[in-house]
């Protein structure tokens, strides 16, 4: 592999001497100190769209400033349209100053990149890369039982029974090492909130089946856009966007062509599959049968056998921020271990990482601030997520299976923040499909079934989207309002303990046959399997809010903070100054340690909060630790999500033991 | 501050002391109770929590409290309770003691509780 430094100094030798040209043929000095303009091509040319290079340009200049000293190109054009009222804080991303250079025939993608880094007016060019699904693309046709007398369940749907990540009883049909309770704890969740059909997800994927019978009631509609009339109605830059739109093909959402898995549309069913509707599959957020389910936007990237590039993926983002998404419901990435620090995504895809952060920044809903990014992790069995999930702001998520183990393909370690079910075929008896997720397909590339099941952290994914959604729809209905820092904090620390599963081996066989058996060293996935296993139930209380830990005065005692972290909370690194006694220091302000006559310095180690009141009274201490990993992310290193909770204490003199379970009295 | 919002109901009848003690030392806590305030005996400053607790003690000496601290939903509780003389104990209905016994009195309408290290006094309120 090249990298990118090696590239440059590769290019750069050949081109010192070389005539410059620019926009007003002037050079420009700051660039030429640092090695020359060519350090303004941010990433390589390898695995790229060769039809296109990425070009920003500085400010003030146009496309026909661009196009005029631009060689080899056939065209220049916007990435971006103009969308009314939204143009301003566009601009203030940088967005509206990229655009795509389409290579004319004869020419290569590095002699245009090349031509327009030359350029004065040019700020950046970026190879148009492309991403990959985190999903090796196979599906296996199910067909739903038939419905039957209503048999207690929460939801009529004849399917759900099948889906162990939602409700895992350690059924051995699906596996002979199937492990109950390996679910994402959502049943009681249920009761709760089924979903609201103001919160949108836009699945940023193959093309979603948005004429699905268990899906079609919980499309978002474009109400701006009249259907089929070929009229961009609500002058968004995109035609008939009824449902979302095609942005890889430019044109309506399609799922039939030869390569589509049915990929997107399995993720959308995940998320909100229609419940209560007495067919098929149950979704995470799919309301209770009245039309109160989160609703699916699709935000169509791949089409077919053509792989999204950097534009199509930045205008999907920004059409899901622009149109009213709140979640980006993102299953693909670039191969892990490639880069190894966040500087260098950041450095290497611009215009994706505008395209996220002005999502990232973008209000849709009465609860956030702005929106959340949710990312797979990658299927390349590394110890590193994928970027852009692994990126320390964006939660990225890797899988286990329905043995409660880490599934054979997933990413882990750095930048991976939580876990989820992805699912996993062929563990003993070999001879079942069961152990995969179950969710919509299309039937015209399922065998005729509208249902079916897939693997991979793609899978994972949507189960903590449809998560958040619901968490997203609880806060509405309860009235609570958090930033999106706030929010993800919470999800990444709703999580059940997995370490201790990380003992011994697993017996594994991507081939389906016995005889081809492999064994997993589970010890490698210690501490690296992000925060632990997403819990729906978990995160819907810390909505309503976490209690106070009751402490007893005139004792130094250790203090669970697993309502706040999560019950993993004893595997997390926590941040802040070391003690001498190798203790995390944690803040309190000085009310908090008037109030609690504190005795000594309070701190965190082995997962406990170490206190010493000698008052009654309350405190809160703020206590920072990561989610996935012993470092955070940051321009120098791939690492985990800095997650902040605050913990409140309240000491009295009187504390029951009760098994830990308070009480006044 | 920290504020108080509780209550102490007691479900039953009759004027004994429920637990065979004299009559003329009897503490007649019938009827329902609200709490309003606590008195730390020790300290000078509670902070800011939020405190809701419910205690309903029943005349068959089982007691069910719902107690709110802080943020979330009320978390339930039940067990059973026994008074002599001027003593409260209880225990959580998994059998596990209460974190002190209390000495308990009442008096125009308010009852109150101090445990055993006495560096609180909780005041609860009759209701209705």
């Amino acid at each position: 592999m090249i990298n990118r430094k090696t590239f440059l100094r590769m290019m750069m030798l050949p081109l010192t001497a070389m005539a410059a040209l620019s926009c007003t043929a002037e050079l420009d000095p700051s660039v030429e100190m640092e090695n020359g303009r060519l350090a303004k091509i941010t990433n390589t040319p390898e695995n790229v769209c060769q039809e296109s290079v990425l070009i920003q340009v500085t400010a003030g200049t146009d496309a026909a400033s661009l196009e005029s000293g631009l060689a080899g190109m056939a065209a220049v054009e916007r990435v971006f349209p103009d969308v009314p009222g939204k143009e301003e804080k566009a601009a203030s991303f940088g967005l509206d100053r990229w655009y795509k250079a389409i290579v004319a025939e004869g020419h290569k993608i590095e002699s245009v990149a090349k031509s327009a880094a030359m350029l004065e007016c040019v700020s950046k060019v970026e190879y148009n890369t492309l991403a990959v699904k985190a999903s090796d693309g196979r599906h296996y046709p199910y067909t739903p039982a038939p419905v039957t007398k209503a048999d207690g369940r929460i939801f009529n749907d004849p399917s759900l029974s099948d889906q162990w990540h939602y409700i895992n009883t350690g059924d051995k049909s699906i596996a002979a090492s199937a492990y109950a309770g390996a679910d994402i704890n959502v049943k009681d969740v249920w009761n709760l909130v089924t979903g609201d059909p103001s919160i949108i997800v836009a699945v940023v994927d193959e093309g979603v089946k948005h004429t699905h019978p268990d899906l079609a009631a919980n499309m978002w509609v474009n109400t701006g856009e009249i259907p089929g009339n070929g009229i961009d109605d609500d002058k968004n830059g995109y035609v008939d966007d009824v449902h979302g739109y095609n942005f890889r093909s430019q044109g309506p959402i399609s799922w039939t062509g030869e390569g589509d898995s049915g990929h997107g549309t399995h993720i959308a069913g995940t998320i909100a599959a229609v419940n209560n509707n007495r067919t098929g599959v149950v979704g995470i957020a799919g309301g209770s049968g009245n039309n109160d389910g989160v609703k699916i936007m699709g935000c169509q990237i791949h089409d077919g056998m053509n792989a999204a590039s950097g534009d199509v993926t930045a205008k999907a983002i920004r059409y899901a921020a622009d149109m009213g998404a709140s979640i980006i419901q993102c299953s693909w990435g670039y191969p892990a271990g490639y880069y190894k620090d966040d500087k260098t995504y950041k450095e290497l895809y611009p215009l994706e990482f505008a395209a996220i952060e002005y999502f990232e920044s973008t209000k849709n809903n009465s609860v956030l601030n702005g929106g959340i990014a949710i990312f797979a992790s990658g299927n390349d069995g590394l110890a590193y997520a994928s970027y852009p999930g692994a990126y320390k702001d964006y939660i990225c998520v890797s899988a286990f299976g329905p043995d409660y183990l880490p599934a054979y393909y997933t990413n882990y370690g750095p930048g991976c923040n939580i876990i989820a079910p992805g699912g996993e075929a062929y563990l003993p008896p070999w001879d079942s499909m069961k152990g995969l997720v179950l969710s919509t397909l299309c039937s015209e590339t399922n065998d005729g079934e509208d249902y079916g099941y897939m693997q991979g952290t793609s899978m994972a994914c949507p189960h903590v989207s449809g998560i958040a959604a619901l968490g997203l729809a609880y806060a509405k209905k309860l009235g609570k309002k958090f930033t999106v820092k706030e929010f993800k904090d919470m999800i990444v620390t709703s999580a059940n303990e997995f370490e201790s599963r990380l003992d011994g081996k697993k017996t594994y066989d991507p081939s389906g046959a016995a005889d081809g058996a492999k064994t997993l060293d589970l010890g490698k996935y210690r501490n690296m399997m992000g925060s632990g296993s997403i819990d729906a139930w978990t995160l819907m209380m810390k909505i309503e809010g976490v209690p106070c830990i009751s402490a007893i005065t005139g004792k130094n005692q250790w203090l669970d903070v697993s309502d706040f972290f999560g019950t993993s909370s004893v595997n997390l690194t926590f941040i802040g100054e070391e003690l001498d006694n190798g203790g995390i220091k944690v803040e309190v302000n000085a009310k908090g340690r008037e109030s609690l006559g504190l005795a000594e310095e309070p701190y965190m180690k082995n997962g406990r909060l170490y206190v010493h009141p000698t008052k009654a009274g309350s405190a809160k201490f703020t206590v920072r630790a990561i989610a996935g990993g012993s470092e955070i992310g940051s321009d120098a290193a791939i690492g985990g999500m800095e997650v902040t909770q605050e913990i409140s204490v309240i000491a009295r003199s009187v504390k029951s033991e009760n098994n830990g379970l308070g009480g006044w009295l | 501050m920290l504020l108080i919002g509780a209550s102490l109901i007691l479900c039953g009848c009759g004027n004994g002391n429920g637990d065979g003690g004299k009559d003329e030392k009897a503490i007649d806590i019938t009827g329902t109770w609200e709490l309003t305030g606590i008195e730390i005996t020790k300290a000078a400053q509670l902070g800011d929590e939020t405190i809701e607790v419910t205690i309903t003690f029943n005349a068959d000496k089982t007691f069910s409290m719902s107690q709110m601290l802080g943020d979330g939903r009320p978390k339930e509780f039940s067990g059973t309770w026994a008074l002599t003389e001027t003593t409260l104990t209880g225990k959580y209905s998994n059998g596990k003691a209460w974190g002190s016994s209390y000495t308990v009195n009442v008096e125009n309408a308010v009852l109150t509780m101090i445990p055993e290290t006495e560096a609180e006094i909780y005041t609860y309120r009759k209701k209705n």
